[in-house]
């Protein structure tokens, strides 16, 4: 084997049995406890989430006026029939708990497509055109930012009403601002660099190099961005649906579990502390993930 | 435009200017910065033109320019007489392709070696997918590549194996002229000489013209036919390699290759006799923009700007060397 450089027979490390691409970025991965951790927990949700029919014990709308705040197992009054116990209506509450996965996740990631489709739209022409592009987006996040998404999103559902996809829209609509000042500095960056002058010199189009030299180089900062947003985007639901404006019942959001159990919180404290727990667990993995994920995939951090 | 072209001319640039609007802060205004001023260039086929000059002179805008990457605020570029812009982005791209300085940052590192090497095949709408692969294999071969590193990312080769990827991306589409913006300084000095060597065998086999930036006077001697230097954004004299630098005319030419050093360890740093300040571009002395750092400077040299005037042995833009019958008439 020739080294090009030094035109001897070398034997590096690189020609020892080499492993895939794929089965690499996947050592890198597992090599982080935490991100195996948060991987791992997100993975649980959404199998959860997936297989909520065939999981949940109950019918989650199911109403049973002779079985009402019966306590979990590990309480005296407990059974096995409802694991987690029921809440004021007879719900069975592992059921809701189990479906309440489905819309937090929908909605974390039908937010995510939105707002990111929008922010990563203007921050990447802002980044690469510059000039006047870009003081116009930038005058457009500076006046999205001066609007507080929750009062936003309250007025708006106040006004129009508010379903599961009113919610969604809202937020999608209100949460691209970050991803357009992340994408707009990552572009920046990368359109200075030669790469881009090459593509350019090679006669390419504006649109080959945003999607071929531009955003594959930036999609580490909008993993990141994403999962962050999908984190903020499942609790600013639960705040709407904790206030009565987001969410509607008998829909099972965790949110929603929240502000009806809010009444009893003294008598049966579980039924509080479920569904906050595991907004929490959620929260905490989603973040871990993405922390995990920026690291990984990002070229710099390599060895 | 009415063309000087000289015949078997390759690329010619013709009074090319390049101005930059520089803000100043909020309430200044912007001001006007000439990184190129009125260059004027012919390139012959086969041969190497070296532009040399200190940091900030426009050498790299110029390359720009002439690359298409940045469109002149004035004059024009024509390739084998024609306007380039008539030849459009992919046709200047088939003619003209680019070795950039730093390949740490010219290839992208989301791509494979064998996709960098054939994007401007893919550009171009040239071949199938496999056939774009089969020349960038063969293309990789000839800069010294085996076939193994074809599915590698650029994070995984040494700099030297880099830019004999970036070489291979400019070739790729046979172009007539490669312009090489200090494709060497980016490197090991024991790798510097093999990329040199490279680019000369490749010139000699495919007949290349290279438009050559560097501020190495000594890779500038081995690989040029004809040298330009660069002031503050104007040729100051150009002329082939060899006369240049036996008897090299312009003050600025003879404190650049005094600026060379020398292995010899007790000659100490050189001393060029320019000082250290480079002048502000966006506030260019009147005149001559050289007469500031020169240790030759008459009186007249504050006031009147000398033109680049054709002799003998080569271009050069300095009152020292106009006709003597013509005497200078000294503006007050």
């Amino acid at each position: 084997m020739q080294n090009p450089e030094t035109g001897t027979a070398v034997l590096s490390v690189a020609d020892a049995p080499e492993l895939s691409e794929g089965r690499k970025l996947l050592r890198r991965f597992l090599g982080q406890k935490a991100f195996t951790l948060g991987f791992g927990l997100l993975a649980l949700f959404i199998a959860i989430a997936l297989l909520a029919p065939l999981l949940a014990p109950h019918d989650p709308y199911g109403q049973d006026l002779t079985a009402r705040n019966v306590p979990p197992f590990w309480y005296a009054k407990g059974d096995w029939v409802h694991p987690l116990g029921t809440d004021p209506l007879g719900r069975d509450y592992l059921s809701r708990l189990i479906y309440g996965a489905r819309i937090s996740l929908l909605i974390g990631i039908c937010v995510v497509i939105i707002s990111g489709v929008v922010g990563t739209t203007m921050g990447v022409l802002a980044g690469y055109f510059g000039g006047r592009i870009d003081m116009a987006m930038t005058f457009l996040v500076t006046t999205r930012l001066s609007m507080p998404v929750i009062l936003v999103a309250l007025a708006v559902v106040a006004i129009i009403g508010s379903s599961l996809w009113i919610v969604i829209l809202v937020l999608g609509l209100l949460k691209w601002d970050r991803f357009a000042v992340v994408m707009r500095s990552a572009t920046q960056q990368v359109r200075s660099l030669d790469y881009v002058a090459a593509a350019q010199a090679a006669g390419a189009s504006t649109t080959r190099i945003i999607l071929g030299e531009v955003l594959p180089n930036i999609a580490p900062h909008l993993i990141v961005v994403a999962t962050l947003e999908a984190a903020s985007a499942i609790l600013l639901e639960a705040a709407l649906s904790f206030l009565g404006l987001g969410v509607q019942p008998p829909l099972p959001s965790w949110g929603l579990m929240i502000s009806e159990a809010k009444v009893h919180m003294f008598f049966s404290f579980w039924q509080i502390a479920l569904p906050g727990s595991a907004l929490a667990l959620l929260i905490f993995a989603i973040n871990l993930a993405g922390d995990g994920l920026r690291d990984a995939i990002s070229p710099e951090g390599r060895n | 435009m009415s063309s000087p072209s000289s015949p078997g001319a390759l690329l010619e640039a013709h009074d090319l200017t390049r101005s930059f609007s520089v803000s100043q802060g909020l309430f200044e205004g912007r001001r006007i910065l000439h990184a190129v001023n009125g260059v004027s260039l012919s390139i012959a086929k086969g041969e190497v033109l070296c532009i040399v000059g200190e940091s900030g002179c426009g050498k790299s805008t110029l390359a720009r320019m002439l690359l298409g990457l940045l469109p002149p605020s004035a004059g024009a570029i024509a390739f084998g007489g024609e306007d380039v812009r008539r030849l459009g982005r992919l046709g200047m791209a088939r003619r003209v392709q680019p070795v950039f300085q730093d390949p740490y940052s010219s290839l992208n590192p989301r791509r494979t070696v064998a996709s960098i090497v054939a994007l401007p095949l893919a550009v171009q709408g040239i071949g199938s997918s496999a056939e774009r692969r089969k020349r960038a294999l063969d293309i990789l071969d000839k800069v010294g590549l085996p076939k193994r590193f074809a599915d590698r990312y650029p994070r995984e080769l040494s700099g030297g194996q880099r830019q004999r990827v970036a070489i291979a991306r400019a070739l790729i589409l046979n172009p007539d002229v490669v312009i090489c913006d200090e494709p060497t300084s980016a490197l090991d000095v024991s790798v510097q000489s093999q990329i040199l060597n490279l680019l000369g065998d490749l010139r000699r086999e495919l007949g290349l013209t290279y438009v050559f930036i560097s501020h190495n006077l000594v890779v500038v001697e081995h690989i040029a036919t004809r040298v330009a230097v660069m002031y503050l954004g104007r040729i100051v004299e150009l002329t082939g390699t060899a006369t240049l630098f036996r008897a090299p005319r312009h003050p600025y030419t003879r404190a650049l290759l005094a600026s060379v050093l020398t292995p010899e360890p007790r000659a100490g740093i050189p001393d060029t006799g320019l000082g250290l300040a480079f002048p502000d571009p966006l506030d260019p002395p009147p005149g001559c923009p050289f007469h500031p750092r020169c240790p030759s400077r008459m009186p007249h040299c504050a006031t009147v700007t000398p033109p680049l005037r054709q002799d003998e042995s080569g271009l050069v833009a300095c009152h020292l060397y106009e006709p003597r019958t013509a005497a200078p008439t000294v503006v007050a």
